[in-house]
C-alpha cells in the first residue's frame, strides 16, 4: 500500500517536473542547456538519445547535436549535417549544413516536438534559439497489395503504416495544385500529427472547419493510430450506423478527394478516414467504376440482394413458418413440415443457435493462427452442420437459410457496414419472431428511418437518393462515365460540374 | 454546419401519393361502392371536381401571401378568435381521421392476417413504430416516403397485371350503377377523400420553393386521382354490381384471389409487405400533420411530445368503436360527407375575408 502510495507520489512529482522543464526557455549558456535536454530525455540510461558535442569550424565555436538514433536517417546525419559542420567554412549555419528542412526552435517545447518527429535539433553556444533539421527515418512497412479491398480488375497498391508514403500515393494521382495536405497536432501529451486532405476549391468549408474542430477538441493524452480518430470525432458513438468510411485504398481516397470530400491519414494507419460519408460509400466498391457499365451493375445488383437476403433471409423464413403458411406452396409446406417432424426445439431457437454459431466461426477464424486454419472447416462444416442434422438437433433447411445468409454478408466489403447488417439481421430474427412480417417490416421501417434521419457531418446519410440531390446519380446502380457529370450535390461542392472543360 | 432542410418536390410528391392514393387499400371503396355500386369507380372523379376550384382558391391565397402556411394564414385572414376556432375544427377532422383509419387499418390486419392476436397487441406495435416515425420529424418521413413510394406503386402496378386475367370487362355496365345522378351527388358528397390535400398545406413553407409546392400539388393530385379511379374500377370489374357493396376489404380479397403462375397461389402476405410501408408511413404522416395543426393552433414551438398524446388518444378512442362495420359504415361515411362542405367553404371564407381586407390587390 505504502508502495504504492510513493510510486504514485513520485510518479506524480515526476510529471510536474517535466512539466516544467518542457515549458521553460533555452538559456545563453550551451552547459546549461545540455543538462536541461539531459534531464528531460533521461540521457544516461535512454540508450537511443544522442547528444553529440561538435565544433563548428566556419564559427569557431561550440554546438551540439541531439537526436534519436532510431528516429533519423544516421547516414544522412553524418554527411549532411556533422561532417560539413567539422569542416566547411560558412558565416551562417542554414549556408553549412545541407538539408531541405530547417526550422526554428525557441524553447524545450519545440525542442521535444522537433525531436520526436525526428529532426536533430542544433543548438550553438550564446545563443537562446536552435534549429531543428528535418532528417527523419521511420522504419515501415513497404507498399504491399490491399488484403481487404480486393479487386480484380484496377490499382491494387494499398496504404501503408508511413504518412509520408500514402501522401505520396496520393499526390501520384491527383496532380492539381489545390490539392491540399493541412497537418493538425492530435493528442495532449505524446502529439502526434493528423493530416486533413483536401481541393481547397471543392470542399464545403463548413464540413472542413467542423472536422478541424472535433480533432481539436479531442483532449487525450495521445491517439495514436486513425482508427482510434475515427472514434473521437464521428457522429454517433452508440449507434449502429458508421458516420466516417474506412479505406486501405489509395486509389479510393483520390477519387473521393476528387470529388470535394475530405480524408484524413495519420502516421502509423495504413488507411485514410473520409467524410462526410452516405450509405452508399459503404455499399459501393472501387471495381464497380472499374468494371464497365453492366458488368459493374451487374455486381451491385448481387451485392444489394447480398444485403437483403442477409437481413432478411432468416426472419423471413420464421415468418413464414409461423404465421403466413398459406404462402408456401403446398409440397414445399410438406418438404419443410416432414424436415421439423422430429426436432425438439422451436424454429426460432434453432435459427438464432445457428446464426451463433456463424459469428462464432467467423469471429474465431479471424483469430486463429494460420497454421490452424483448416481445424475452422472441419469443424464448421462437420461437427456443426451435418452433425448437427443428423442428430436432429437442427432441421437441414435451416442449415440452408443461416448458410445462404452467412455468405451473403461477405458481400458486403466494408467493415463497418458488414457489422451493421450483421447485427440488424438478430434485430428482425426477433421482430419476426413476435409478428411476422408485420413485425419484420415495422422493425424495417424503424431502421429505415433511423438511417435516414441519421447524418455524417451534416450530410444525409441516406442522400443523394432521399433526400434527393442533384448529383452523378451513383447510388444503387451507376450511369455511364460520361454521364456522370455532376459531383455529389449533397455534399455541397463549390464546383458541381466534373468535366468543365469538356 | 447545417444547409437548409427544405423538402425537395419528389419528396412531398410521395407525401401527398401515401397520404391520399393508400385509401384505395383502406376500407373507403368498400364505403364509395354502397351507393355507387359498380360505378363507384367514377366518385373520386366527381369528388375532385368540386374541390378543385376551392383547392385552387386555396393554392391562390397561399401563394398571395407567400411566406404562410394554413395556420399562418387562417390566423392572419381570420384573426385570434375565429382563426382558432377554425383551427380546432380542423385539427378535430385530422384526429378523427385518424382515429377512424387506424382503427380500420387495424381491423383489416386483424381480421386478415391476425385473427388470433388480441387487438391492443397489434395497437402496440402500431403504436411504437409510428410513434418512433413521426417523432424524427417531416423531413424524414418525407425522405423515407420518397425511398418506399416507387416499390409501393410498382407492387400495386403488378397487382393491376396479375388481376387482369381475372377481371370481366362487361361488368362495367350498368355503366351508371344506381342511376347517373346518384353517383354524381355521392360521389360530391364524398369529395372529402381529397381532403387530407388541404390538410397538407399546412406543409406549404416547408418546401424548397412555393412553385415547388404548387407543381407537386397538382400533380400529385392528379396522380392520386388517376391511382384512385383505376383501382376502383378494377374492384368494380373484378366483383359486380351484386357483390360489391358486400366486400369489406376489396385490395385484401383481390390479392387473396389471384396467384403467380401456378406455383405460387397464395400471395397475399407478399403484397401485404407493401401495404404496411404504406400504411405505416401514412398514419405517421396523419399523426404528425394533426399535431402539427394544433400545435399551430396553440402556438406550441416544440410538439414532438403531443404526439404520444394523441396517438395515445387515437388508439384509446380507436378501440372504443364496436366493430368496423360500424367504424366504417357509420362513422367514416358520416365523417367523409360531413367534412367536405368545409373543404369547399373555408377557401371561400378566406378569400372573401382576403378580399374585404383588400390585400389581394398586391
Amino acid at each position: 500500500m505504502l508502495y504504492h502510495l510513493k510510486r504514485k507520489f513520485m510518479k506524480h512529482s515526476r510529471s510536474t517536473e517535466a512539466a516544467d522543464i518542457t515549458t521553460s526557455p533555452l538559456s545563453d549558456e550551451l552547459t546549461h542547456n545540455i543538462e536541461l535536454i539531459e534531464e528531460l530525455y533521461s540521457a544516461s540510461i535512454n540508450k537511443d538519445f544522442v547528444v553529440r558535442d561538435i565544433h563548428i569550424k566556419g564559427m569557431d565555436s561550440r554546438a551540439a547535436l541531439f537526436f534519436y538514433a532510431t528516429a533519423v536517417d544516421l547516414d544522412k546525419v553524418e554527411q549532411s549535417i556533422i561532417s560539413p559542420l567539422l569542416t566547411e567554412n560558412g558565416k551562417d549555419i542554414r549556408d553549412i549544413v545541407s538539408v531541405e528542412h530547417i526550422s526554428d526552435v525557441n524553447d524545450l517545447l519545440d525542442v521535444s516536438e522537433y525531436i520526436h518527429q525526428g529532426y536533430v535539433i542544433f543548438l550553438k553556444e550564446g545563443s537562446s534559439n536552435g534549429l531543428a533539421f528535418n532528417v527523419a527515418s521511420y522504419e515501415h512497412r513497404g507498399i504491399e497489395k490491399a488484403e481487404n479491398e480486393v479487386l480484380v480488375k484496377g490499382p491494387k497498391e494499398a496504404f501503408t503504416e508511413s504518412a509520408s508514403v500514402n501522401l505520396s500515393l496520393l499526390r501520384k494521382r491527383i496532380s492539381n495544385p489545390h490539392f491540399i495536405a493541412e497537418g493538425m497536432g492530435v493528442g495532449v501529451r505524446s502529439k502526434s500529427e493528423a493530416t486533413i486532405l483536401y481541393m481547397n476549391d471543392l470542399v464545403d468549408e463548413n464540413v472542413l472547419n467542423e472536422v478541424r474542430k472535433r480533432i481539436e477538441r479531442i483532449e487525450v493524452d495521445s491517439v495514436r493510430s486513425i482508427e482510434m480518430l475515427e472514434q473521437f470525432i464521428e457522429e454517433r458513438t452508440y449507434s449502429l450506423i458508421p458516420s466516417v468510411l474506412y479505406t486501405e485504398r489509395p486509389d479510393r481516397t483520390a477519387a473521393y478527394i476528387d470529388d470535394g470530400y475530405i480524408a484524413i491519414i495519420m502516421e502509423n494507419s495504413p488507411a485514410a478516414l473520409i467524410l462526410p460519408v452516405t450509405f452508399w460509400s459503404f455499399f459501393h466498391s472501387p471495381e464497380d467504376h472499374y468494371s464497365r457499365l453492366l458488368y459493374g451493375n451487374f455486381s451491385r445488383l448481387i451485392r444489394l440482394l447480398a444485403v437483403f437476403i442477409t437481413l432478411f433471409i432468416s426472419s423471413f423464413y420464421i415468418a413464414v413458418t409461423n404465421f403466413h403458411e398459406e404462402m408456401i406452396p403446398i409440397d414445399l409446406l410438406l418438404a419443410i413440415a416432414g424436415a421439423r417432424e422430429q426436432l425438439p426445439f422451436p424454429l426460432v431457437f434453432e435459427i438464432v443457435m445457428m446464426e451463433f454459431a456463424f459469428e462464432l466461426i467467423r469471429e474465431a477464424g479471424l483469430r486463429i493462427p494460420s497454421p490452424l486454419g483448416p481445424t475452422i472447416g472441419i469443424v464448421g462444416a462437420l461437427i456443426l452442420g451435418q452433425a448437427a442434422v443428423e442428430a436432429n438437433v437442427i432441421s437441414p433447411i435451416v442449415v440452408i437459410v443461416v448458410a445462404l445468409s452467412g455468405l451473403s454478408s461477405f458481400a458486403i466489403a466494408d467493415v463497418s457496414l458488414n457489422y451493421t447488417i450483421r447485427m440488424i439481421r438478430f434485430v428482425f430474427i426477433f421482430a419476426a419472431a413476435t409478428y411476422g412480417i408485420f413485425g419484420i417490416i415495422g422493425a424495417f421501417i424503424l431502421c429505415l428511418m433511423y438511417a435516414a434521419a441519421a447524418r455524417s457531418f451534416g450530410v444525409s446519410f441516406l442522400s443523394p437518393l432521399s433526400p434527393h440531390f442533384r448529383s452523378g446519380n451513383d447510388t444503387v446502380f451507376r450511369g455511364p462515365v460520361t454521364k456522370e457529370i455532376f459531383r455529389p450535390g449533397q455534399i455541397h461542392p463549390r464546383d458541381m460540374k466534373k468535366n468543365s472543360m469538356r | 454546419m447545417e444547409h437548409s432542410q427544405k423538402i425537395g418536390g419528389r419528396e412531398f410528391f410521395s407525401i401527398i401519393v401515401l397520404a391520399i392514393g393508400t385509401k384505395i387499400t383502406s376500407m373507403t371503396p368498400a364505403i364509395l361502392a354502397q351507393s355507387g355500386k359498380n360505378a363507384f369507380w367514377m366518385m373520386p372523379f366527381a369528388g375532385a371536381l368540386t374541390l378543385l376550384a376551392p383547392f385552387l382558391l386555396l393554392l391562390y391565397l397561399l401563394r398571395t401571401y407567400q411566406n404562410k402556411n394554413l395556420m399562418d394564414l387562417i390566423y392572419h385572414l381570420l384573426g385570434k378568435w375565429m382563426g382558432g376556432l377554425v383551427g380546432v375544427v380542423l385539427f378535430l377532422v385530422a384526429f378523427v381521421s385518424l382515429v377512424l383509419e387506424s382503427r380500420n387499418y387495424l381491423d383489416e390486419l386483424s381480421s386478415i392476417f391476425f385473427p388470433q392476436s388480441p387487438q391492443y397487441a397489434l395497437y402496440t406495435v402500431l403504436f411504437i413504430v409510428i410513434l418512433f416515425g413521426a417523432r424524427k420529424g417531416l423531413n424524414v418521413i418525407a425522405s423515407t416516403s420518397w425511398i418506399l413510394t416507387p416499390f409501393i406503386k410498382v407492387i400495386a402496378l403488378i397487382l393491376l397485371v396479375l388481376v387482369l386475367k381475372d377481371v370481366v370487362w362487361m361488368r362495367v355496365f350498368p355503366i351508371w350503377g344506381e342511376g347517373m345522378m346518384v353517383t354524381v351527388i355521392e360521389g360530391v358528397k364524398k369529395a372529402s377523400i381529397f381532403g387530407d390535400l388541404f390538410l397538407l398545406t399546412m406543409a406549404y413553407t416547408s418546401l424548397k420553393s412555393t412553385k415547388t409546392f404548387h407543381k407537386t400539388a397538382y400533380i400529385g393530385g392528379a396522380f392520386t386521382l388517376f391511382e384512385l379511379t383505376l383501382f376502383f374500377l378494377m374492384y368494380s370489374l373484378f366483383f359486380d354490381y351484386k357483390s360489391i357493396d358486400q366486400v369489406a376489404y376489396p385490395f385484401h380479397e383481390v390479392t387473396q384471389y389471384i396467384s403467380v403462375g401456378m406455383y405460387f397461389t397464395n400471395v397475399e402476405a407478399f403484397f401485404m409487405i407493401f401495404w404496411l410501408f404504406a400504411a405505416f408511413i401514412r398514419f405517421m404522416i396523419y399523426l404528425y400533420f394533426t399535431t402539427w395543426i394544433f400545435a399551430a393552433v396553440f402556438s406550441i414551438t416544440s410538439f414532438k411530445p403531443l404526439l404520444a398524446v394523441f396517438f395515445f388518444l387515437a388508439i384509446v378512442l380507436g378501440m372504443s368503436i364496436n366493430n368496423p362495420i360500424q367504424n366504417v359504415l357509420v362513422y367514416r361515411d358520416m365523417f367523409l360527407t360531413l367534412t367536405t362542405p368545409l373543404f369547399i367553404i373555408l377557401p371561400l371564407i378566406l378569400w372573401a375575408v382576403a378580399k374585404s381586407k383588400g390585400e389581394l390587390a398586391r
